[in-house]
């Protein structure tokens, strides 16, 4: 039986189906919106991961999607308990980090071709939504290195596919792939090695969103959650280093003058996002398994896979790096949109000791990595579960008045993709920074939150009925 | 299953001229900008078939078909460095 943790895409997929979590799909089904419409159902109904085994024009090939989409997912991808993700996560230190090992071969090069024979064509990439024309690969892992120091980073970003041999690849400002890519291309370099990997174990593709500070590798912290080097391997064709279990390697190089119009593209906001000049990814070799699985992730309006991990590796990586500071803090949720609305948790008494705490919070929530998109900032007591939209809807229902609790920030650095931002009507990236005070009103203090929270009954009572529940018929 | 030197299937084929399409797009933006900024449009075989305000008026000609671009033409194109 497959066990954490796994070393490559199969021995997870192994994995899902022993536990009954994965559906083997053998109807054929079209790359143009079938397996984008699946995935978007599986999202909202919460259901089994799926392999697609019959893909319309493209015998031979797999299609894989939806393994993190549910939080159970996420943590036995972590090897760990739901409950204890965050906590955990937090709780990593530097030295607990394992540096990756590198080996001289692997199985993500059963197959090679380079030049002429690269063909992306025949690739089966996915639409992610009714016209972003051409696809994009959703699922691939970006990784670049940097030429001074070898920092390798890994990221998720999107690339579009152009031509044969050709791709575009977003690298946004201020991220640590596109500040890598610069570095070559200041010292008159025209084209930068980039790698992209599609379909490796799921635990590197949460670490890749582990918004790691500079000059760490993403993958090390694999090694800390597994106490075992991540194994890597070298490219063909440039220097790059990338996991050695990947199902498909593409290798290649970025420019910096040759610029390609890449989008549109469904965004994590829901919208299609504009058309942008970007650099050129020419494609110089691909390398993969034999019999590939490619892995697919939907992206767009949530809910979806994208966004469900993505959301839960920023909020785990928040709570980190605002806790280092505030210890105080007792919980970080990002509930939506790459953590743009976000709610964090705080007890009263932490509040009654330090005037003003929350404002603090606020303010530490946005000064850190992980917060850099944090637009709407909801602070709670921690009797409020922030994991439930509802109990944060009563907090901001009965502990919040408009007036007074309300702290808006002006004219910050926002995602360049919210489509809201335009409205402020002075460019790209500009956005504003909403703190909501939903923790209850220190003073005046009304009588009722004197008399507390009604509770159905004791604890004692209410721990009962937890043990007894399967008892009572359910 | 030779992945990599098969030949095209109809569906690959398809999207060989749906990349040619795009190509057209990308090479002729500024002209598509004068004349359908802001509007959607649908390219086939490497000129405009349909246009509109809404995507309801390109849905009709779509059909789904893989060869098809559509794309709303943008009024700003924003470089990134």
């Amino acid at each position: 039986m497959a066990k954490f943790p796994f070393k490559d895409l199969r021995e997870w997929i192994e994995f899902l189906e022993e536990k009954g979590e994965l559906a083997r799909n053998k109807e054929e089904v079209s790359l143009k919106g079938e397996v984008a419409s699946i995935s978007e159902k599986i999202a909202r109904t919460g259901g089994k991961a799926v392999l697609h085994e019959n893909i319309k024009g493209y015998p031979g090939w797999r299609i894989f999607s939806d393994g993190l989409t549910t939080r159970q997912r996420i943590a036995w991808a972590l090897g760990l308990m739901p409950e204890e993700m965050g906590q955990k996560i937090g709780a990593i230190k530097d030295a607990d980090l394992v540096k990756a090992k590198k080996i001289e071969t692997a199985p993500c090069k059963e197959l090679k071709c380079f030049g002429d024979d690269v063909d992306m064509i025949k690739f089966p990439i996915p639409y992610s939504s009714e016209f972003d024309i051409p696809p994009f690969i959703t699922a691939g892992v970006v990784v670049t290195k940097d030429p001074d120091t070898g920092w390798h980073n890994s990221g998720i970003t999107r690339v579009q596919l152009q031509g044969k041999a050709l791709m575009t690849n977003l690298l946004q400002r201020g991220q640590h792939g596109s500040m890598i890519i610069n570095k070559y291309w200041e010292r008159g370099q025209e084209w930068a090695p980039i790698a992209q990997v599609i379909g490796t174990d799921p635990l590197y593709y949460l670490c890749s969103q582990m918004s790691a500070p500079t000059q760490i590798d993403e993958w090390d912290y694999w090694g800390a959650f597994t106490g075992q080097p991540f194994e890597v391997v070298k490219c063909e064709t440039n220097d790059i280093m990338v996991p050695a279990s990947a199902e498909i390697v593409i290798e290649g190089e970025i420019s910096k003058t040759e610029r390609i119009l890449e989008g549109p593209f469904s965004e994590f906001t829901g919208f299609y996002s504009g058309c942008r000049w970007v650099s050129a990814f020419r494609v110089k070799a691909v390398t993969m398994r034999k019999n590939p699985i490619y892995q697919y992730l939907k992206m767009g309006k949530e809910p979806n896979e994208g966004l469900n991990f993505t959301n839960f590796m920023i909020e785990s990586q928040l709570f980190r790096q605002v806790k280092a500071l505030i210890p105080e803090i007792s919980g970080v949720h990002c509930i939506t949109g790459m953590g743009t609305t976000t709610a964090v948790s705080v007890p009263k008494e932490a509040r009654i000791k330090k005037p003003g705490l929350v404002r603090v919070i606020g303010m530490t929530v946005r000064a850190v990595q992980a917060g850099k998109w944090v637009k709407n900032l909801f602070v709670v007591d921690d009797d409020v579960n922030i994991q439930s939209h509802h109990d944060l809807l009563w907090a901001m229902s009965m502990r919040f008045q408009g007036v007074n609790d309300i702290t808006v920030i002006p004219d910050i650095t926002g995602t360049d993709l919210d489509p809201s931002e335009a409205s402020l009507g002075k460019g790209a990236a500009h956005t504003s920074y909403t703190i909501f005070d939903c923790t209850e009103p220190l003073y005046p203090y009304d009588e009722a939150y004197r008399r507390g929270l009604a509770k159905p009954a004791s604890d004692e009572i209410i721990k009962s009925v937890e043990v007894k529940w399967a008892d009572y018929g359910f | 299953m030779d992945l990599i030197k098969s030949e095209y299937t109809d569906v690959q084929k398809a999207r060989a001229v749906m990349l040619e399409n795009r190509k057209w797009v990308n090479d002729h933006i500024k002209e598509l900008q004068e004349k359908y900024r802001d509007k959607w449009i649908c390219v086939l075989d490497k000129k405009v078939v349909a246009h509109g305000d809404s995507l309801n008026d390109i849905r009709k000609v779509t059909e789904d078909r893989e060869e098809v671009v559509v794309l709303r033409v943008p009024e700003i194109i924003v470089q990134i460095i």
